[in-house]
């Protein structure tokens, strides 16, 4: 039976339902119905939140939670939401004390030992890359020990791997993609463990495939344009000596450089600087084919 | 003599009162005898017997119009079509609908609270026959022939079609970029086929209790298919038949599975019915809507060429004080406006002038220069779309779903 409530109930109903079939733009659209007193409603501030996140608003998401949590301290997704926030918008201290509170009140929950893993890999400082990725590991074996199957965590442990230079990072992606075969993230992440590896042409068919599975995600678009132009004949000699390198261009680069300083062979060296030319060139064409990256 | 015919069935039905023979018979000659009310109580009886075939249901429900009875009528043809009756089934529904005057709006219920206190189920909006035709519609000549061709004729010779067994209705998508006349040309098709129209909105069908919104669009199709023919117009597809694979809840994916279950019904048993749905975004419509038999049909509404800017432009200010408005030039500075885009021009040229007459106390028309003032400050919205169609043409278009997109995306217009 329905009730008086119920009749603001329609937008906050149809702003889930935008959320879950991946419209936060209509959801947004659908919240600004909303009047009264459902504007003090958690699940109002929840929603919105998780709109402006998807998003990409970060800031905004992040002042949305908190609007939430002032009037339900311990909601579980505004938590989470205002934790991810946080990091994204760079307050990546307040997103591990967030989280931090969050595992608090939930500590059973796979979901935010997963995310709790991202944060700490994604705000790991320079010089404690490591000791930050080991913890990482421990918080997404945690969020696994919890629930083996949680999405959530097998995302963030092929992200952390791919993120860390780890070599399973593929593997995991081909768990991911296993679940799934149609995960476009899950095509990056393998695409970014392929390339590491120097297996640059694979690299580029998973980020055109993640392409094609999202076109709309004009960052993912620019990642499939990019990787056409560099699967063309132009680049191929590139390609080749990035696969020689095993993804390690610059660093050969530089080998290459010294002993040929060393040998004292002119030919060499103007091939080596004829190839020097040529990845100049590659990388101006790719610009100007594809254009910079979007924000 | 029909008289003397109707007292002695009714002296043997008085003597053998399950005789069901009897009573048909009887309900026969009273209709012949020009009492429909006494023969629409006897067919009642019969019906209730479950003692009627297909005939009897078509006679019961022509009796109960004759009575002026819309109700019982629906109700035997509701009994027909539970007992997959056939035969001149679809005349008699259309007797209704002709009884019922469908020129004029014939039933808007609104979702409400039903006496008991229990909520009813939205109900769906029978519109009048549409009052908007083509001519309404500025432009997108292309767009209207393939629909006169594809959606019109097939209602309007409806003998050719048959013959050759090709029925009428089906699904028709529109998509194309937001503001550019989709919900417009919808119910202009309904208006060409001189057909009821009715609006199916997300709003109204989605309800937090589970399984009440499958419900509500179940509903929603009964009530067209009772009003068949008729056009049924699904806007924001996107929002109901959403791609299953892009949903992150497994709660909302039994409404695909039962648009789609709603949209197979149609090619069974309920021809008729044309379902035509606009969407901005097709590519977040499930792949199974647009397989044969549902939405086979997809159309694209670009935005609107030079030549219907100028028709839109000139509508728009055809009610307002204007001065020899260059509206041919307009249309040339406008490229990728859609029609929303130009009526909040003519609005922003309109809110100058005002801002003038205030200023000094002075009326004057709108000029051109006012537009081409108000236009220096505006984008087209289309642009946004362009954009990620521009990326599903390059990386999504593997089925030449959208071939019509990328032959727009590469005209002078869109690449300007």
């Amino acid at each position: 039976m329905k009730t008086t409530m119920d009749a603001a109930a329609g937008p906050l109903v149809l702003a889930r339902h935008d959320l879950a079939r991946g419209r936060p733009d209509r959801a947004l659209a659908a919240l600004a119905q909303v009047t009264g007193p459902e504007l003090e409603t958690d699940d109002y501030w929840s929603l919105r939140a998780s709109a402006l996140y998807e998003l990409g608003d970060w800031k905004a998401a992040a002042v949305a939670a908190q609007e939430g949590l002032e009037r339900e301290p311990t909601d579980f997704e505004l938590l989470d939401v205002l934790a991810l926030a946080q990091l994204e918008s760079g307050r990546k201290k307040d997103a591990r004390a967030t989280i931090d509170a969050a595992l608090l009140l939930y500590p059973e929950s796979s979901v935010l030992h997963a995310h709790r893993a991202l944060i700490l890999a994604r705000s790991a400082e320079k010089a404690f890359r490591l000791a930050s990725y080991k913890k990482a590991h421990a918080a997404v074996d945690e969020a696994l020990r919890l629930d083996p199957d949680c999405e959530a965590a097998l995302r963030v442990r092929a992200q952390i791997a791919a993120l860390s230079g780890d070599a399973r990072a593929e593997m995991y992606a081909a768990e991911l993609l296993a679940l799934d075969p149609e995960d476009e993230h899950a095509h990056l992440i393998s695409g970014v463990a392929r390339a590491r590896r120097g297996d640059i042409h694979a690299g580029l068919d998973h980020y055109l495939e993640a392409a094609r599975l999202d076109p709309a995600d004009p960052k993912i678009a620019w990642l499939g344009r990019n990787s056409r132009v560099l699967k063309s004949r132009f680049a191929a000699p590139l390609l080749y000596f990035e696969r020689l390198t095993r993804g390690h261009v610059r660093f050969a680069w530089v080998l290459v450089m010294i002993a040929i300083a060393q040998a004292h062979q002119p030919l060499l060296t103007a091939a080596a600087g004829v190839f020097w030319v040529y990845m100049w060139a590659v990388h101006i064409y790719v610009r100007r084919r594809v254009g910079k990256e979007p924000k | 003599m029909t008289i003397d015919r109707v007292d002695g069935l009714r002296s043997a039905l008085a003597v053998a009162p399950e005789n069901h023979v009897l009573r048909l018979l009887l309900a026969e000659a009273l209709m012949d005898g020009g009492q429909p009310g006494e023969a629409l109580v006897e067919y009642d009886r019969l019906l209730a017997a479950e003692q009627l075939d297909d005939h009897g249901l078509v006679a019961g429900g022509r009796a109960a119009l004759a009575a002026g009875r819309h109700d019982r009528a629906q109700a035997f043809v509701d009994a027909a079509g539970a007992a997959g009756a056939v035969n001149g089934i679809s005349e008699l529904k259309r007797e209704i609908n002709e009884s019922l005057g469908l020129q004029q709006m014939v039933q808007v219920v609104k979702q409400g609270v039903g006496e008991d206190g229990i909520a009813q189920p939205p109900q769906l909006e029978i519109d009048s026959k549409a009052a908007v035709t083509f001519a309404d519609v500025g432009g997108l000549d292309d767009v209207k022939k393939a629909i006169n061709r594809t959606i019109i004729l097939p209602f309007q010779r409806h003998d050719l079609y048959e013959k050759y067994k090709r029925g009428a209705g089906g699904g028709v998508l529109l998509f194309g970029p937001p503001g550019c006349g989709k919900t417009l040309l919808a119910r202009a098709t309904a208006g060409e086929c001189g057909l009821p129209f009715s609006n199916v909105r997300i709003e109204e069908i989605l309800d937090p209790y589970f399984g009440a919104s499958e419900a509500n669009l179940h509903d929603a199709f009964v009530q067209a298919r009772r009003f068949a023919p008729c056009v049924m117009f699904v806007d924001e597809l996107d929002a109901i038949a959403f791609a299953r694979r892009k949903h992150s809840g497994s709660v909302g994916r039994s409404l695909v599975d039962q648009l789609l279950q709603e949209l197979d019904a149609i090619g069974a048993d309920n021809e008729n019915i044309l379902v035509l749905a606009a969407t901005n975004a097709p590519w977040d419509v499930d792949e199974a809507m647009k397989r044969p038999g549902r939405f086979d049909r997809v159309v694209f509404v670009p935005p609107p060429d030079p030549a219907a800017r100028e028709r839109i432009l000139a509508l728009h200010l055809s009610d307002r004080p204007a001065d020899n408005v260059d509206i041919a030039r307009l249309a040339k500075q406008t490229p990728l406006f859609s029609g929303a885009d130009l009526r909040a021009l003519v609005e922003r040229a309109v809110d100058l002038v005002i801002d003038e007459a205030l200023e000094r106390g002075e009326e004057r028309p709108v000029r051109t220069g006012d537009l081409e003032q108000a236009l220096k400050d505006m984008r087209p919205t289309t642009l946004e779309w362009i954009a990620t169609a521009r990326n599903y043409v390059e990386f999504a278009n593997q089925g030449g779903r959208y071939d019509e997109v990328a032959a727009f995306l590469v005209s002078r217009e869109a690449r300007s």
